[in-house]
């Protein structure tokens, strides 16, 4: 459950989809709708307590489609690995490399 | 490939995710044997601060030149590796890495260079209004804080950022 009332991500909602978990949570994170998709993986709710234990106790009734939604939330956490963040880091240095000019340079470097 | 790389971040007041990833990457890339300094500053620092004294750092530390000046040209980074650069730190982190010919990769833990409130919502519904455009949207709608001078500061140095990235300086 992750009841934020602002979050540009909220990396704890990959942390469960990565446990293979349904995740509830409010449209105020930047992972509702995209990580988490309303009625697939987890619900996306206004922060109403009544809603969201009516939600809670659904998907506790429920194993079958528990199931069903964790194995969805496993299936869309893949392309947020390891991997996908090191590769972003590596791409980014190596363009930042490549554009660097030697014209304006104020401290002398060894080659 | 090894390299020498300057990480710099303005620590949170409440540590949160990103103070996290910055100590985690910087020691996963020094077990992997790269030389790492780290430049930090620290939220801590603004309950000393007199307002105007905060947001003329915001705007642009000349104590962020003067230290990655120092700090270049004893450790002479490759690369400087850039996550949270507000409030302390500043866009003139950008303008001294150019001046030093160190290139800049940044990590982008929010939106702020597009949004001065950071989060791209604005009364919990989605708000583009700033993005692409001089963001003084955000000073009339209060966005950081509420508050129309912080907006104010908030919404110049996004612009800010994009000038200096732009190298329009």
């Amino acid at each position: 459950m992750f009841p934020t009332k602002a979050d540009v991500w909220g990396v704890v909602a990959n942390e469960a989809c990565a446990a293979g978990l349904p995740v509830l949570i409010t449209p105020y994170a930047g992972a509702a709708g995209e990580l988490v998709i309303d009625g697939k993986n987890g619900f996306i709710r206004e922060l109403d307590a009544d809603s969201w234990a009516d939600c809670a106790i659904r998907l506790l009734q429920n194993e079958r489609r528990r199931e069903a939604f964790g194995q969805h939330s496993q299936l869309l956490v893949k392309p947020y690995d390891f991997d996908a963040a090191a590769r972003g880091i590596i791409d980014a240095t190596l363009l930042a490399c490549s554009h660097r000019s030697n014209d304006h340079a104020e401290v002398s470097r060894p080659v | 490939m090894r390299m020498k790389i300057l990480v710099a971040h303005n620590r949170y007041r409440y540590r949160g995710g990103e103070d996290t990833v910055v100590d985690a990457e910087v020691d996963l890339l020094r077990r992997n044997g790269h030389e790492v300094l780290v430049y930090l500053r620290d939220n801590e620092e603004l309950t000393r601060m007199k307002n105007h004294q905060a947001a003329l750092q915001t705007l642009w530390s000349h104590k962020a030149v003067s230290d990655v000046t120092t700090l270049s040209e004893k450790f002479r980074p490759e690369l400087i590796h850039s996550h949270n650069t507000f409030p302390l730190i500043s866009p003139s982190l950008y303008s001294v890495a150019t001046r030093l010919n160190v290139p800049v990769i940044q990590t982008l833990h929010n939106f702020r260079l597009i949004c001065p409130q950071a989060t791209l919502l604005r009364n919990g519904v989605q708000c583009e209004d700033c993005v692409g455009n001089l963001p003084w949207r955000a000073i009339v709608h209060r966005c950081y804080r509420n508050s129309l001078s912080q907006s104010a500061v908030a919404s110049f140095v996004s612009y800010q950022s994009r000038c200096v990235g732009s190298g329009c300086q």
